[in-house]
C-alpha cells in the first residue's frame, strides 16, 4: 500500500502552488539556458570534416568569449542570417594580419602554419589579402573541394556568436 | 479638483494614442510581412508549370516592386537597378531551372526609419532541385527596403548581405 501511495505520488504529482512555481522556474530557466546561453546545434554540410561531420549534434557556447578574444584555431559558429543560422567554421587570422594559401598552405604574415586538423588534400592559392579592422578571418578544416566551392573569408568579429561546446 | 480632471483626460487621451499608434503600426508590420508572404508563395514551385502559370507569377512577383528597384550582391553582373518588367524577367528566368523550389522568408526584423519607409533584415531560405537533379539548398541573409506606393508596400532594394569576404 505504502508503495502504490509513493508510485501514485510520483505519476500523479499533486499541483500545489509549490510544485507549480517550481516547474515554471525549471521552464524558464531550460528556457534561458538552451535558448541563448548553451543553444543546442545540428551540424549540416561537410566544410568542417573531419573534424565535425555533418549530422553531428553539439552546443554553441555563448559564453565562450564574454572576458576574452578568439584566437588563431579557435573553432567558431558564426551568425550567418537571423538567430538560427549559424556557419562553423576556424579561425586563421586576426585583425591586420595578412592571409594567403600557396599550394593548400596557409601563410599568415608570410610564415607557414601548421595545421594538424587540415586530414585532406588541399591545393588552394589565393594572393595575399589583409584582414580588415574588427574583423577576422575564418576557413573550413575541409579543404579538399575547389576554393571556389568553399564558403570562406574575413568576417565582423561581431558575428561571431560562440564556440562548440567539444 | 479641476487640475485633477484636466490630467487623467490627458493621460487618457495620451493612453488611448499610444494604443492607437501601437495598433497602427502592428497593420502596417502586418502588411510588409504579407508582402514576404507572397513574394515567398509566387517564387516556389512545386512541380512542373505551365507557361501561363509560370508567366503570371513571374507577373505578380513584378507587381511586388516598385517601378525602380535596386538590387545588391556580391554578383556584379546582377546588381543593377531594375523597372518592374525587369524583375518580372528576371524572376522568371531564375525559376525556370527548377522542377521545384521552395523560397522562404523567417526572422523578419522590420524597422519604420520614415514614413511610409520600411526596412527588413530578413533571413531568405531557398531549397529545391534543378531539372538535373541537382539539389540546391541556400541560406541568405537580405536587408530590404520597401515604400508605400499607392497604399501598397512594394520592395525599393534589396540587398544580399557578404557576410564573408573571401
Amino acid at each position: 500500500m505504502p508503495e502504490q501511495g509513493k508510485l501514485h505520488r510520483l505519476l500523479l504529482p499533486s499541483f500545489t502552488p509549490k510544485a507549480v512555481l517550481r516547474i515554471l522556474l525549471v521552464a524558464l530557466s531550460a528556457y534561458v539556458f538552451f535558448g541563448h546561453i548553451c543553444i543546442p546545434i545540428r551540424i549540416r554540410g561537410a566544410s568542417m570534416e573531419p573534424t565535425y561531420r555533418t549530422g553531428g549534434l553539439n552546443f554553441c557556447w555563448r559564453l565562450r568569449y564574454a572576458f576574452s578574444e578568439p584566437a588563431r584555431h579557435d573553432v567558431v559558429f558564426v551568425r550567418l542570417a537571423g538567430k538560427k543560422v549559424m556557419l562553423l567554421k576556424r579561425v586563421v587570422a586576426l585583425e591586420g594580419e595578412t592571409v594567403e594559401f600557396r599550394q593548400g598552405n596557409l601563410f599568415v604574415n608570410g610564415t607557414k602554419i601548421n595545421e594538424p586538423y587540415i586530414r585532406y588534400p588541399c591545393n588552394w592559392n589565393l594572393p595575399p589579402r589583409q584582414v580588415k579592422k574588427d574583423r577576422v578571418y575564418v576557413v573550413g578544416d575541409n579543404r579538399s573541394m575547389p576554393i571556389q566551392c568553399h564558403n570562406f573569408g574575413q568576417m565582423p568579429r561581431k558575428r561571431i556568436v560562440g564556440t562548440p561546446l567539444w | 479638483m479641476v487640475k485633477t480632471r484636466y490630467i487623467i483626460t490627458a493621460l487618457f487621451v495620451l493612453i488611448i494614442g499610444i494604443v492607437a499608434a501601437y495598433h497602427l503600426l502592428q497593420g502596417q508590420e502586418k502588411r510588409v510581412r504579407r508582402q514576404f508572404k507572397l513574394l515567398s508563395e509566387l517564387a516556389s514551385k512545386h512541380g512542373d508549370e505551365d507557361n501561363l502559370t509560370m508567366a503570371r507569377k513571374a507577373r505578380g512577383i513584378g507587381a511586388l516592386f516598385a517601378e525602380d528597384c535596386k538590387l545588391e550582391t556580391h554578383i556584379a553582373s546582377i546588381s543593377a537597378s531594375y523597372t518592374r518588367q525587369e524583375i518580372a524577367g528576371l524572376a522568371a528566368r531564375a525559376r525556370l531551372p527548377f522542377s521545384r523550389l521552395s523560397v522562404r522568408f523567417y526572422d523578419l526584423r522590420i524597422q519604420f526609419p520614415e514614413k511610409n519607409s520600411a526596412q527588413v533584415t530578413v533571413t531568405g531560405l531557398a531549397s529545391g532541385a534543378l531539372r538535373q537533379g541537382d539539389l540546391v539548398d541556400d541560406t541568405l541573409e537580405l536587408v530590404c527596403t520597401l515604400k508605400k506606393l499607392d497604399n501598397k508596400w512594394l520592395f525599393t532594394g534589396i540587398q544580399v548581405v557578404e557576410v564573408l569576404e573571401k
